[in-house]
């Protein structure tokens, strides 16, 4: 049994209420996907052993594995496929809702045979396996009663251990705020885990799950902060440390219709000049201790081949960031701070309090420091993440100027390219930008089912919000994990073994020697 | 006062108290900024009907008085509602937290109360001494302590002795011997329940020296003294039973935190308990999970003073005339 340390949790075991993180991990193990990621990022069969797409990219079909079967000895099939995805079409506008996007565009889902599974699509859709990649596929003949009338049942299921499991394990025993514990799945259609089972215990704080780990009572941590990378080394740990997806940034108020008292935020002269004043090589060597690299791209080079190599990161200099404010007119006033349209630019920097401790307030320090150095006055103002977001979208974007915070894109670029859209407004988008070209752009990468077509539209995306600037991209963290030298073979899949988009690591992973 | 009088008095003063605590826990976590569906939409399929679905689903989209008639009336019905964050009964949740957080924090308040009795009555007893010194200090000390840096020290030291996390070992398996159990539980017990003993402890220390010392100044004492009677007996019969007034209110409040929890405490030792759930709920605005806590926590905290108030009655006869 492979012991694994998390500091998240398990919110609910049912995929149209869960979450948190290890929830839509667990799925990943429990429940079969469509397809999952190799450790290359690239397209790995998991229930669908191949795929298509019809000419003109309205029909998906896959093959799926034949002969599988549920942990109760049931036949696993297609129609399981069909069944789920038809329901939450049915109610994506209530007890699905969470799952709509899974479907979006999609008509219908139809198993022809046990093998055979037709998804029709009322337009092109380009991302059709990225979201087939995140989708549980559920037992019919488990779930088929929650989905009567008017499916709110789908909702008050519990869905508790022992969980009817079609993926690598069963989910055998499950303690909220304790443990989660897995069971290799002896009817698993894909290659058997070497490792008898899982468990993931829960912890309160990442320093008790790193005394647990140096005590013997873990095997393995999911996320290692940096502050005790050298500690974990040092106790002999296999440290596996990878660039991560997640990654830091400054936000700039982008809502063209912004508060006139802050207007000049929307100024391309003032965003460049505040892109040089940020050092971000002190901000890595200072707030992620070196375990990190200089943010450029909202797409991270961690996802692979979506992440445009032309977007580099501005260079840190002062002089160059003080020409740029004088050439826009600002000129320095009383206390060292410059006057833009009669009034100080002196502005409050929202942060959310989930990376306000550590890597926030260290890097605030740094960013403030230098800006004072160009005479812009920064004051911060650390909310929870509810109160902060309401902080940024308060009067519809037109009252906040500044902000700090990050995102942890996935692996399809899809996602994080949403949250500048105007749809977005509310909901993800934390900025204020608004674009019609860019929205434009959105639709098209989403309708390319020609990778090397959508590659190039996703470039250009990423090119414009380099330009327009309403993130200032600081860095990406890189991703660390820590596990015994007992155990061999455990691989990352963007920098993480214990993931929701890949089943391969904890199928591979087993006893050293 | 009658004896009546009193308890009916006292007893219409604590239920306004409850109907105001009530009212309080709706409103406050509503003022606050942010709302419960922020949270819970921000996944990656989130939408604006997403949105809409969970405001309709929690009934957000209500009158704010509305939603409180709605609440008034579950809780007269004794339903506390459902979690917004899991759908879950409240009620369910907190009586399975309860049952973890009772016996930690009643093991480390017995505790508090026994050491810092004793010590209390000790500093008192050898006023002056090294040894009241040494009790007062390390009780101011201890008083002064952030409970998360004192929790964070004992991880520390005691790690790889004791364990650091939860309250079982969860990698047992298979039906284990009630006493293999217990002593898996009071092993795990340890830390958590000592760190909450020396942060209470230095409180009750400090309040049964001030009293025990007004009290050793009576005349009835020296009287006792003039009559020739041991010092011990004039001390633990006499002087420390009348000193030990004031730590019954002590007491009734610091026993709020067996339903409140400790907070910090739990979090750090990755205690299941009710604190842990209403930090949680707190950061998700869990307002049915975070109104059903706050209740069992003022109710509880009420009903402790009540009793006191009656234990009061009984114990100090002057309250009554």
């Amino acid at each position: 049994m492979f012991r694994l340390g998390s500091s998240s949790s398990i919110d609910s075991l049912n995929p149209f209420i869960a979450f948190q993180a290890d929830a839509y991990v667990t799925f990943e193990y429990v429940y079969p996907m469509l397809v999952q990621y190799n450790p290359k990022l690239q397209w790995a069969p998991d229930f669908a052993r191949s795929w298509q797409v019809s000419p003109d990219g309205k029909t998906w079909t896959f093959h799926t594995q034949p002969n599988a079967k549920w942990s109760d000895g049931k036949p696993l099939t297609a129609a399981d496929a069909a069944w789920t995805l038809n329901t939450i079409i049915k109610f994506q506008a209530g007890p699905t809702a969470n799952s709509a996007g899974y479907v979006a565009h999609m008509k219908s889902a139809a198993a022809p045979n046990a093998t055979t599974l037709v998804l029709t699509y009322s337009q092109p859709v380009g991302n059709v396996l990225a979201e087939m990649q995140q989708m549980a596929i559920l037992p019919e003949h488990i779930w088929a009663k929650y989905a009567a009338g008017n499916g709110k049942a789908l909702k008050t299921f519990t869905n508790p251990a022992p969980i009817v499991s079609g993926g690598a394990f069963e989910l055998v025993k499950y303690t909220p705020k304790v443990i989660a514990l897995f069971k290799r799945n002896p009817n698993f259609y894909g290659t058997k885990p070497h490792i008898d089972g899982l468990g993931l215990q829960f912890f309160g704080t990442t320093d008790a799950e790193i005394t647990a780990l140096k005590s013997g009572q873990l095997d393995g941590v999911e996320v290692v902060a940096p502050t005790s990378v050298a500690t974990v080394k040092a106790a002999h740990f296999v440290v596996g440390e990878s660039p991560g997806v997640q990654f830091d940034d400054f936000i700039i108020n982008s809502n063209p219709k912004q508060d006139a008292s802050h207007a000049e935020l929307l100024n391309p002269l003032l965003r460049q000049a505040f892109d040089a004043a940020i050092d971000r090589q002190a901000i890595i060597s200072t707030s992620l201790l070196g375990h990190g690299t200089a943010g450029t791209s909202i797409i991270p080079p961690a996802t692979g081949h979506w992440s445009d190599p032309a977007v580099k990161p501005a260079a840190f200099d002062l002089t160059k960031a003080n020409q740029l404010l004088d050439q826009a007119g600002y000129k320095m006033g009383p206390n060292n701070t410059r006057i833009a349209n009669g009034h100080p630019m002196s502005y409050t920097v929202v942060m959310s309090s989930d990376i306000a401790s550590g890597y926030g307030n260290r890097s605030f320090l740094i960013v403030q420091s230098d800006f004072a150095k160009i005479g812009v006055k920064l004051t911060l103002k650390v909310l929870d993440p509810s109160a902060a977001y309401n902080a940024i979208t308060a009067n519809n974007y037109k009252s906040f100027e500044l902000s700090m915070w990050d995102w942890y894109p996935l692996a399809d670029p899809d996602f994080m390219l949403s949250v500048l859209t105007c749809g977005s407004w509310t909901v993800w988008n934390d900025t204020g930008y608004c674009s019609k070209t860019y929205d434009q752009l959105y639709a098209s990468q989403g309708a390319a089912t020609n990778p090397a077509r959508r590659q190039q539209i996703v470039y250009q995306m990423q090119e414009m919000i380099a330009t327009a600037k309403p993130y200032l991209v600081l860095d990406y963290a890189n991703s660390i994990e820590a596990h015994s030298t007992k155990w061999a073979d455990l691989p990352l899949v963007a920098g993480i073994s214990w993931n929701s988009m890949s089943k391969i690591p904890f199928e591979t992973v087993h006893l050293a020697g | 006062m009658h004896r009546a009088d009193f308890v009916v008095k006292r007893g219409f003063f604590a239920l306004v108290t409850v109907f105001v605590a009530i009212t309080i826990n709706f409103f406050l976590f509503r003022v606050l900024p942010g709302n419960a569906v922020t949270d819970l939409a921000r996944v990656p399929q989130s939408s604006p009907q997403l949105r809409h679905a969970l405001t309709v689903e929690f009934g957000l989209d209500k009158p704010k008085w509305e939603q409180y008639l709605i609440y008034l009336k579950q809780l007269l019905h004794g339903n506390m509602g459902i979690s917004f964050a899991n759908q879950q009964p409240v009620s369910h949740l907190l009586l399975t937290d309860l049952k973890n957080t009772i016996p930690m924090v009643t093991v480390g308040t017995v505790a508090a109360v026994v050491i810092g009795v004793f010590t209390g009555v000790l500093s008192a007893w050898r006023r002056g001494s090294p040894p009241d010194h040494i009790s007062t200090n390390l009780a101011i000390f201890a008083y002064a302590f952030p409970t998360q840096w004192l929790g964070m020290m004992l991880l520390i030291l005691f790690a790889g002795v004791l364990p650091s996390a939860g309250m079982t070992n969860p990698f047992l398996f298979g039906p284990e011997p009630f006493w293999q159990h217990l002593g898996d539980v009071g092993q795990h017990m340890i830390l958590p329940a000592a760190t909450l003993m020396l942060t209470a402890y230095g409180s009750y220390t400090l309040v049964v020296r001030s009293s025990l010392l007004e009290t050793l100044g009576e005349d009835y004492v020296l009287t006792a003294r003039a009559k020739g009677l041991p010092v011990r007996r004039i001390v633990w019969r006499h002087a420390v039973r009348n000193a030990l007034l004031p730590m019954v209110t002590l007491i009734a409040l610091d026993l709020g935190y067996i339903v409140g929890g400790a907070v910090l405490i739990e979090v750090i030792f990755s205690w299941p308990g009710i604190g842990q759930s209403m930090f949680t709920a707190i950061t998700q605005r869990d307002y049915p999970m975070l109104q059903g806590g706050f209740l069992i926590l003022t109710v509880t905290v009420i009903v402790l003073n009540f009793l006191s108030d009656l234990v009061y009655f009984r114990l100090d006869p002057r309250i009554s005339q």
